[in-house]
């Protein structure tokens, strides 16, 4: 019952493809397949440099299985993307079972009684349709995209492997994926420069026990100790309707689009949300610092601070606070440390959001001729002066703003990237309109005094120092 | 499938030679901006690695118009932009993204940095230790030392065996005088284009653009670039990073420059060996074997001679296993494949053409590196249209003039205690190289 076999063939969707309707005729893009235009149906911004809404629509409806759906129409290219969250991420896994949200991820693609192994991906690159994921400490995203009418195909597969992946996993997948995912970490963190940054940095910045304290990729030993068993149980605990996001975005009619998802996910039965535990704040007693030898030339200074979590109150001041600091050659550390005294050769300043916490991270190569202590003194004097020294200036605030504004509109570019961030509204804050009414008008209320504020708090705080510095060549024997 | 599908864009001659390439779209109020210029490494004096990258990277750093360094740090900051400045072998591209009422400031900022620069003389001690620096990052990444094995194998001495940044050494040895007469020689609207994806807001492009290149004269016009005569004998290359977890590996030869009419073949091909998740390399040295994370089969193009290659970061333990999987694929690939596979190959090329035109980024990126390379968006078209044609027997012939299993290079870095006695098993040469400096 429920889905059906075999998963549907083009043309048998139900509904055609639709007919555009310009919403502003342009130069002609011959675009010609399905009629599709330049244009952007309803999509166009109309924003000038002050309006700061996105003109982002979308509809919105939930399954009585507890599965919300969005809706999100745009023409631009034929194509049609889906996207799914699951609100599952590292912070859930078990004790000694760091990576399990991450190699569950993995192996969502091995198969199901219908869909054996290797199938999902033949059906789909077939016709076209590309799909990838990502995990991280809060949630776990699959998202898939192709020719509009791959969307039935699309959907039937996220349906059939939600409802029977469980059913279908051996040893041997596990085994697999295993490996691959051992070999993610050696080429992005053991084999990588500067890759053992990340990893001091988690541990110190949470302490043991705390949901944020071990990285996504988890380690190796807790890799190899996970179990089928325990893929299912994670499986039967997370992946379920209530506990998950859909945004069908693209080149769609949201009455068909509607029906289509209704047709393939509103048979499955309804299973309870699993908990979601609200850490404690975490806050660091003392300050620590981590020295690291790795084979490079140059020094590495990175520090970090907790900061505000994603949306929270601070959150857009300390966004704007790494831009002031860092963002643009004329930010306080990359004028003095980089260009004035090059005492940097290259400077990255960030505010990194989770759920739960944020932190906000320096990090800074050490210039020709200076040392890492010497870096670290001066960037800390810089911290100094801008909160407790003259108060910023609306010019450079006015800078940061434009800089965080611009890179929040790019980090909107495409299909997926508008879908997950209506993903992301919706799974961590119920509220897709979100997007359009504050994503970016967070940041334009952002002044000087905020800026000074923020800064303040977070840098009163102690913060953990990962220092790298070259090891010498020499193999031990 | 996939219904007729066509890529377009809107070019335009200005003033000089200067072109403009254009794709309106108003999704969000942003635009892309590249400024592309004709001026790589390919054309960097034998003795002077780096030279291109320098003068790029002086151009950004070095001050423009009327600003000097610090104030047009400034500029670039009131825009709320970031200028990337990335220097190929058969371009630069210097692009960045504003919210569209900025547009107009962003290309007068673009016209002085590329045709007004100043080269200022105090920061160019300053500017050359950042490049050194940035080589020194890539002597670090296992990754880009295997790649510049493979360019140096390849091509030797030729301008494409040599690393684009340049060694540390060849950078600290380039004056002033040098940039500002590599700039004289390549810089000019006839080696320029100006690619424009977004919301402009109906702002009147030709006119923006010609206004912020005005007066530009320049004796600069499309290189032509030397093929090398180097013979590169088939055979293992291997160099040592010790307690590697994992080998960087490199299986290649010579490829195809831009002008060449296999094209469509070796697209079908790049798709075939490791373009998708379904294809030959990645299920065999990932999904079956577990030796890898990742695995690409590229023909680098270049303009007058190009690499193909397959590379992938492989477990240590597993190196010449993997080496020997890769071979097998490649043997593989020279015998006609099922119909559904080639149909795949086209309908993924496809769909990876439209997904990467669905962004704005994708759209400027992939015409500025066409018209770097004196192709316009019509390629794309064309590959697509020309990929119907193929057959399996047809793309089994041509894939023949395109891999020589007799003269590939293996490039490795890697633990050599580890691995060296079990490269040896392979039947070629292996040669201990010291990393490109």
């Amino acid at each position: 019952m429920g889905l059906g076999w075999p998963p549907p063939r083009l043309g048998a969707s139900v509904g055609g493809m639709r007919s555009p309707r310009p919403c502003r005729p342009g130069p002609s893009l011959p675009w010609a397949a399905a009629g599709v235009a330049l244009w952007t149906l309803c999509l166009a911004s109309s924003a000038t440099a002050t309006s700061t809404e996105l003109q982002i629509a979308y509809q919105r409806f939930r399954l009585d299985n507890g599965l919300t759906v969005i809706l999100h129409e745009d023409h631009t290219t034929p194509e049609v993307a889906v996207n799914l969250w699951f609100h599952v991420g590292s912070k859930d896994e078990a004790p000694h079972r760091t990576g399990f949200a991450h190699l569950f991820e993995h192996l969502m693609f091995m198969g199901t009684t219908r869909v054996p192994d290797g199938e999902f991906d033949r059906i789909m690159e077939a016709l076209g349709g590309q799909n990838n994921a990502s995990t991280d400490e809060d949630r776990t995203n699959y998202y898939e995209s192709g020719p509009a009418p791959l969307l039935p195909t699309l959907l039937w597969l996220e349906a059939d492997r939600l409802t029977s992946l469980a059913d279908a996993m051996t040893e041997k997948k596990l085994n697999l994926q295993r490996d691959v995912v051992k070999n993610e970490r050696r080429q992005s963190y053991e084999n990588r420069p500067y890759g053992g940054v990340e990893l001091a940095l988690v541990d110190r910045l949470w302490p043991t026990g705390h949901p944020y304290h071990h990285p996504v990729i988890g380690s190796h030993a807790d890799l190899t100790a996970a179990t089928v068993k325990e893929v299912q149980t994670f499986f039967r605990t997370y992946y379920v309707p209530s506990n998950a996001t859909l945004v069908v975005a693209g080149d769609i009619d949201p009455k068909t689009a509607r029906a289509e998802v209704e047709r393939y996910f509103a048979w499955i039965p309804p299973r309870p949300p699993p908990l979601h535990l609200t850490p404690p704040p975490a806050r660091l007693a003392q300050p620590a610092t981590v020295r690291l030898q790795d084979r490079v030339q140059v020094a590495q200074v990175t520090l970090a601070w907790h900061a505000p979590a994603l949306r929270r109150r601070g959150a857009a001041e300390a966004t704007v606070l790494a831009a002031v600091l860092g963002g643009g050659r004329s930010s306080r550390l990359q004028r003095r440390l980089v260009y004035d005294t090059k005492l940097a050769s290259e400077i990255n300043v960030k505010h990194d959001t989770h759920e739960h916490d944020g932190i906000l991270e320096i990090t800074a190569n050490v210039g020709e001729g200076h040392t890492a202590a010497e870096l670290e003194r001066a960037i800390r004097n810089e911290l100094g002066l801008l909160a407790l020294g003259e108060m910023p200036s609306e010019r450079e605030v006015e800078r940061a703003r434009a800089f965080v504004e611009r890179t929040t509109l790019e980090a909107l570019d495409g299909l997926n990237a508008r879908a997950d961030a209506l993903n992301e509204y919706e799974s961590m804050f119920g509220d897709p309109g979100l997007l359009r009414r504050d994503h970016l008008a967070q940041f334009v209320r952002v002044s000087p005094s905020d800026v000074r504020w923020i800064a303040r708090l977070i840098f009163a705080e102690p913060d953990v120092a990962v220092i790298v510095t070259p090891r010498s060549a020499t193999r031990a024997h | 499938m996939l219904g007729p599908f066509q890529f377009s864009a809107r070019t335009t001659s200005l003033a000089g030679g200067l072109k403009l390439v254009e794709v309106p779209r108003s999704t969000l109020p942003l635009v892309h901006v590249a400024v592309v210029v004709q001026a790589g490494s390919e054309l960097d004096p034998v003795e002077m690695p780096g030279l291109a990258a320098l003068t790029a990277r002086a151009l950004d750093e070095g001050g423009a118009g009327t600003h000097g360094p610090r104030e047009m740090g400034e500029v670039v900051d009131d825009l709320g932009a970031e200028l990337h400045v990335k220097c190929l072998r058969s371009g630069v591209i210097f692009d960045l993204a504003v919210e569209s009422s900025r547009l107009p400031g962003a290309l007068a900022m673009l016209g002085d940095l590329v045709s007004r620069p100043r080269f200022d003389e105090t920061e160019l001690g300053a500017i050359r230790d950042r490049q050194i620096d940035d080589r020194k990052h890539e002597l670090d990444d296992p990754h880009q030392m295997a790649n510049d094995a493979m360019s140096r194998a390849l091509y030797g001495p030729h301008p494409y065996g040599h690393p684009t940044l340049g060694t540390v050494r060849s950078i600290a040895a380039i004056r002033g005088a040098d940039l500002r007469a590599f700039w004289s020689a390549h810089y000019g609207p006839r080696t320029t284009t100006v690619v424009i994806v977004g919301d402009a807001g109906g702002a009147a492009l030709s006119s923006l653009v010609s206004t912020a290149f005005a007066g530009w004269k320049s004796e600069a016009a499309p290189p032509t670039v030397a093929p090398t005569t180097l013979v590169a004998p088939s055979r293992i290359i291997l160099i040592d990073k010790p307690d590697a977890p994992q080998s960087e590996v490199r299986v290649g030869h010579r490829g195809e420059s831009w002008s060449s009419r296999e094209l469509t073949t070796l697209s079908m091909l790049e798709m075939l060996l490791g373009g998708t998740f379904t294809s030959r390399l990645v299920q065999n040295l990932r999904e079956k074997h577990g030796y890898t994370y990742g695995v690409t089969a590229v023909w680098d193009l270049q303009r007058a001679g190009g690499t193909f290659h397959v590379g992938s970061a492989v477990r240590t333990d597993v190196t010449a296993a993997a080496i020997g999987e890769i071979l097998k694929e490649l043997r593989g690939s020279l015998a006609p494949i099922p119909v559904a596979e080639l149909a795949k190959c086209r309908v993924m090329m496809q769909s990876q053409f439209i997904t990467d035109w669905g962004t704005s980024k994708g759209t400027a990126m992939t015409l500025a590196q066409l018209a770097q390379n004196g192709q316009s968006v019509e390629l794309l078209n064309r590959l697509v249209a020309t990929s119907a044609t193929l057959t399996p027997e047809s793309l089994a012939t041509r894939a023949q003039t395109l891999i020589r299993p007799s003269e590939l290079v293996i490039v490795v870095v890697g633990d050599r205690q580890k691995i060296e006695a079990s490269l040896k098993t392979l039947a070629l040469p292996v040669e201990l190289a010291q990393p490109v400096n």
